[in-house]
């Protein structure tokens, strides 16, 4: 604490009433302005209070402020420092005390704050060292200024404390909101994979999977095939009937969605590509005309896109086993294999090999390829419900069909998908049984054969209906029919092949149109009396009457013989 | 004239006839919450309201009280000074005018007087602070003989403490920091406020 001020009279002398009077009146002035400096001033409008106040309590001035400042005691308001001043002060060790003053004068130095943590000082001089109420008043203002500046200190410490927190707080509130964003973002994402898995798990398809996307997204959801056609529709105002773009148009769409990694806007839709294996299984599409979709639902889209490229692919992949293990069924009856066996296969393919069957052949013009013969085919029993396994040879598609068969409707609706009629069919004899299945197959082949090479290639054949070519054989004992032919037709062959022409086909075609002049004329494009010329030739080199039943009717055996034997195999 | 008719409010806190306050406060913005409710209550009880204000507050003052009722508005030039100089002769005159005009004709029963002296920091000197003192002693002596409540003004962002402890010791009651301070020792000459 401050030592008492030297010269200070213990018996203090009676004082008049107006003397107490102001005293007390001063005290009230320094209690205001001790008010005053403890209203959340800053430290320094405090000392500002401090020293204004100093002239109005007593007849001493402000000699200097002194504020420690990390550890030194520095001029406060900038001023130079007084190196002297500065030493005296330290000496006092954060007491109040003395200090000498160059001009002879009284000179204190007032202690802010305690010795364990000097604030720094408050000098005050005067010509004459006051009175002791008047340095009572001194040391009252600077214990109050002191306590202020403590004060303000904490204050100011304390708004460090709030701004840091206030600052961390901010911090946090992103964070959480950053953070609540993110699980908000994480629960939606959760709760689409969750539903289209369950929409796919459920077995669905194609149908389950636009429903989930479509409550999902709020939006109508469509799954087109790759060429545009409608797979499955969720949601309202579905089009009926349904656009389907032209080809082109829908070959550059795709191109399009296939050059970026994401779904892409195309006018009121957002659309996304199931593309496994860079093929493009199907499309699918968010009908958006308001342009609503944000993120969650493309993310929806993108995600049902995915699980959707795996359905399709997983359907493709069972369809293509299937068809091969058909294929294979179909091709080892075919060879011929056991009836357990063959028993087997079919009932795990679906198919009841039990009960008759008929083995088709269909070869249709090279314009078509086989593959879409087959595909064709496939469409075409399905839609006749006829049951078939199908399988697929070079030049031809075989079909094992069960059960009674309509022949020419089956050609019908082949040559309706097919685009044309150019095309013939034959069927095999009735399979009791798997073992029989080699010879219809041979018999429809043979009765497809016969059928091609007719005056009308395009239709049906059963080799029931083959008749005299029944027994017409290219195979092995076969000298008695090419006998037969060179009995009857050898003088014409030589001619045909030494002159370069085509007299036994003129008199096949005459035979077969029961010699009628018009029709065979017509049939080989030649005029009548051309005709009339290459009979005459006929009837001279052949030396038969083509008038006599009975040559006639061996001309015509022989004929259709030469044909069947003629045929390249 | 009823009882309530003679009351006064300053912030919540129940003011006398002859109470003469010294109000500390801390820029405009606080001043206006606590002036304009004072004088706008006076308007509403029917009392003559004198407001010596700043420069250029004649028409804003009057504007946010709605410039209705017993209002007079008078800025430095009209009450503490004469062309720019102080002049408490002048502020004593117009004083008298006023209660002449209202409380002493009868046309209110009740008057309220507040001063801004805002003014006084542009010419602070050593000189001025006893006349100022002064003028308040004689305000404390003269608003006794009328049913008047005078509140003075003063800016602590303007004034220090060579200001604030005259003021102090020459109040009989003083405000600050929303409180009422009152000082039964004020003294009554300007001798025994100002040390010189």
């Amino acid at each position: 604490m401050s030592p008492e001020m030297p010269g200070t009279k213990s018996d203090e002398p009676e004082r008049p009433d107006d003397w107490w009077r102001e005293q007390l009146s001063n005290l009230y002035g320094l209690f205001v302005v001790s008010m005053m400096m403890f209203d959340g001033r800053d430290p320094d409008d405090i000392l500002r209070l401090a020293t204004t106040s100093l002239p109005a309590l007593c007849a001493c001035t402000l000699d200097s402020v002194y504020l420690r400042v990390e550890e030194v005691l520095a001029p406060a308001h900038g001023d130079r420092p007084d190196p002297v001043l500065v030493e005296a002060l330290v000496s006092l060790d954060g007491h109040s005390g003395p200090i000498p003053a160059a001009d002879g004068g009284w000179r204190w130095a007032m202690a802010l704050g305690s010795p364990a943590e000097l604030l720094g000082y408050l000098v005050v001089c005067s010509a004459d060292a006051p009175s002791a109420d008047e340095f009572f008043l001194v040391k009252a203002l600077a214990q109050q200024t002191s306590g202020a500046l403590a004060s303000a200190r904490l204050h100011q410490r304390e708004r460090e404390q709030s701004a840091a927190l206030l600052a961390l707080n901010t911090e946090l509130q992103t964070l959480n909101g950053r953070l609540s964003t993110t699980v908000a973002r994480l629960e939606k994402q959760t709760e689409v994979l969750e539903r289209l898995s369950e929409a796919t798990a459920s077995g669905a398809g194609e149908a389950g999977i636009v429903l989930a996307l479509h409550e999902l997204t709020g939006l109508p959801a469509v799954v087109e095939d790759r060429f545009g056609n409608l797979l499955a529709w969720a949601g309202p105002d579905r089009p009926d009937p349904y656009p389907k773009a032209v080809a082109h148009r829908r070959e550059g769409l795709l191109r399009q969605a296939a050059a970026v990694p994401h779904p892409i806007r195309v006018q009121s839709r957002v659309i996304s590509l199931a593309k496994p294996r860079q093929e493009v299984l199907g499309v699918v599409a968010l009908v958006d005309p308001r342009h609503a979709a944000g993120d969650q639902e493309v993310f929806a889209l993108e995600y049902a896109t995915t699980v959707l490229a795996l359905e399709l692919s997983h359907q493709r992949s069972l369809a293509e086993a299937e068809l091969r293990l058909r294929r294979d069924l179909v091709d080892d009856l075919i060879a011929g294999t056991d009836e357990h066996s063959a028993y087997a296969r079919a009932d795990a393919l679906g198919h009841d090999l039990r009960g008759p069957h008929h083995v088709v052949v269909v070869k249709w013009s090279r314009t078509q390829t086989d593959d879409a013969v087959a595909s064709a085919a496939a469409g075409t029993v399905g839609a006749l419900q006829l049951p078939s396994l199908i399988s697929r040879r070079a030049g031809s598609v075989v079909l094992l069909a069960h059960g009674s068969l309509d022949g020419d409707g089956l050609h019908r609706a082949l040559a309706e998908k097919l685009g044309g009629t150019a095309g013939a069919i034959g069927i095999g004899g009735r399979c009791r049984g798997p073992t029989d299945v080699p010879r219809s197959y041979s018999e429809a082949v043979r009765a497809a054969d016969v059928r091609r090479d007719s005056r009308s290639p395009d239709g049906v054949t059963s080799y029931d209906q083959l008749g005299l070519y029944r027994i017409l054989d290219t195979g092995a004992g076969s000298g008695a029919v090419e006998e037969f032919v060179q009995e009857w037709l050898g003088e014409l062959l030589a001619y045909d092949h030494r002159k370069n022409t085509d007299l036994v086909h003129t008199l096949s075609q005459y035979l077969e149109c029961g010699g009628n002049y018009d029709e065979t004329a017509a049939a080989l494009l030649i005029h009548r009396s051309t005709l009339r010329y290459r009979l005459g030739r006929i009837r001279k080199i052949g030396g038969h009457d083509l008038n006599d039943v009975d040559d006639r009717l061996n001309l015509h055996v022989a004929t259709r013989a030469w044909q069947v034997l003629q045929r390249p195999e | 004239m009823p009882e309530t008719t003679m009351a006064a409010t300053l912030g919540g806190v129940s003011l006398d006839a002859g109470d003469h306050l010294c109000v500390f406060y801390r820029g405009q913005e606080e001043r206006d919450r606590l002036l304009l409710p004072f004088l706008a209550e006076g308007l509403r009880a029917g009392h003559a309201v004198l407001y010596l204000g700043r420069e250029g507050e004649k028409d804003t003052i009057a504007a946010r009280l709605g410039g209705r009722g017993n209002l007079e508005i008078g800025e430095p030039e009209d009450g503490h000074l004469r062309d720019g100089r102080y002049s408490p002769e002048d502020l004593f005159e117009r004083l008298d005018d006023w209660v002449a005009r209202t409380l002493s004709s009868g046309a209110a029963p009740f008057g309220r007087t507040a001063g801004d002296m805002s003014w006084a920091s542009r010419l602070m000197s050593p000189g001025l602070v006893p006349e100022l003192v002064g003028e308040e002693i004689a305000v404390t002596r003269w608003l006794r003989q009328y049913p008047l409540v005078v509140l003075c003004l003063y800016d602590l962002d303007l004034f220090g403490g060579e200001l604030i402890i005259p003021m102090v010791k020459a109040h009989p009651k003083v405000w600050m920091a929303g409180t009422l301070v009152e000082n039964p020792y004020y003294l009554r000459s300007t001798e025994s406020v100002v040390r010189r």
